[in-house]
């Protein structure tokens, strides 16, 4: 019971148990690549995604001559209101009831492509806004919403401008900037994607 | 005092306690490495030349040679550029007109050639159109997708695609 190695072979066996944890720990934070881990393998899934979402606004804001573009029918026809994908319909914040939904151009190519290919998304729109007779770009605000994006998250914008004669729907912030001229605002919508 | 600790000494199983930490410690050592050669694959053989002439391909093919007249780098495509570039500029029976499309696209020069694949999809999956020679199945292959909406301005029909360039 008693020898003269005193407390030897329980101060080796912590220091070899704080050895192993040290190196077990390390090897997990080296390898644990998740898919929301941004890494220079993702760069290449960043650019993917990248170009996805400009041919998505790109297709959307085309027109022909004369004709307005579907991306801009879809911001004058925004309600101001935000939207949550519900694993069937974009159904507006805070009014679960199916009747209140999104649906518009952008919806349906965001639903076709993004949704099906299992990539996170979100929709802002930042315009012009007069502040004490200063125009300044407003706050961010979402269209569609999809909690915070990653850190590899990829985002695509597009700017509109809208005219006086592109009337925009009632609960729409966007407002007529400019009296005096034809300019309503400019308004550049910001698409977010990420993997999940 | 000494006879009976060497007897009776109480470090019992130290041998199996080495054992385990040996083995637990290679263990760690062998996760690191198995997933470590990951981050490293996207660098090794010639996948990367093979997507970049992909993406340089389908940007050519896209933003340039089918782009519908006036929306040059909008991933807007000509319905009839299209049907053209499939039906007979990317003939795959007539080498000709196929190398020298290819040398178009920019994949074809005294030092590599490649083969590429062009395929029109729809956005519920359905094959709208395919040209080229068939993709092989034991070579690696680079793919870019692109979403482009084809227009024809005469008729007014536009739908969104996908255009799919595999080359190799």
């Amino acid at each position: 019971m008693f020898d003269e190695r005193a407390q030897l072979h329980t101060l080796e066996g912590v220091a070899a148990s704080v050895i192993l944890l040290i190196v077990i720990i390390y090897a997990i934070d080296a390898t644990s690549m998740t898919p929301l881990t941004a890494s220079t393998s993702s760069v290449h899934i960043e650019s993917e995604l990248q170009t996805l979402g400009q041919d998505i606004l790109n297709t959307l804001d085309y027109a022909e001559p004369g004709y307005r573009s579907k991306l801009k029918y879809d911001i004058m026809n925004w309600d101001g209101q935000e939207y949550i994908w519900n694993g069937t319909l974009y159904i507006e914040k805070g009014n679960f009831s199916s009747s209140h939904n999104l649906t518009n151009n952008l919806t349906r190519l965001l639903k076709d492509i993004l949704v099906n290919q299992g990539i996170a998304h979100k929709v802002e729109v930042v315009y012009l806004i007069n502040s004490n007779n200063i125009t300044v770009p407003s706050s961010s605000t979402d269209i569609i919403y999809a909690g915070s994006p990653s850190n590899n998250a990829v985002i695509v914008s597009r700017k509109i401008v809208l005219q006086d004669t592109d009337i925009v729907s009632t609960g729409n912030p966007i407002e007529d900037i400019d009296h005096s001229s034809n300019l309503r605002n400019i308004v550049e919508i910001k698409l977010v994607m990420w993997r999940m | 005092m000494k006879l009976i600790q060497d007897k009776n000494n109480n470090c019992a199983q130290m041998t199996i306690d080495y054992v385990a930490g040996m083995g637990i410690f290679l263990l760690s050592v062998a996760f690191v490495f198995q997933f470590m050669y990951v981050l490293f694959t996207p660098f090794q053989s010639n996948s990367d030349v093979i997507t970049l002439a992909s993406d340089r391909a389908s940007m050519i093919l896209v933003d340039r040679l089918l782009a519908a007249d006036g929306s040059v780098g909008s991933s807007v495509v000509d319905q009839g550029k299209l049907y053209y570039f499939n039906n007979t500029k990317f003939n795959h029976s007539n080498m000709t007109i196929y190398r020298n499309t290819l040398g178009e696209l920019g994949l074809d020069s005294s030092e590599i050639i490649f083969d590429m694949n062009l395929s029109v999809e729809g956005l519920n999956g359905n094959i709208m159109n395919s040209s080229g020679p068939m993709v092989p199945e034991n070579l690696d292959i680079g793919q870019t997708r692109r979403l482009v909406l084809i227009v024809n301005s005469s008729t007014g029909y536009n739908e969104s695609a996908f255009i799919s360039v595999k080359v190799w």
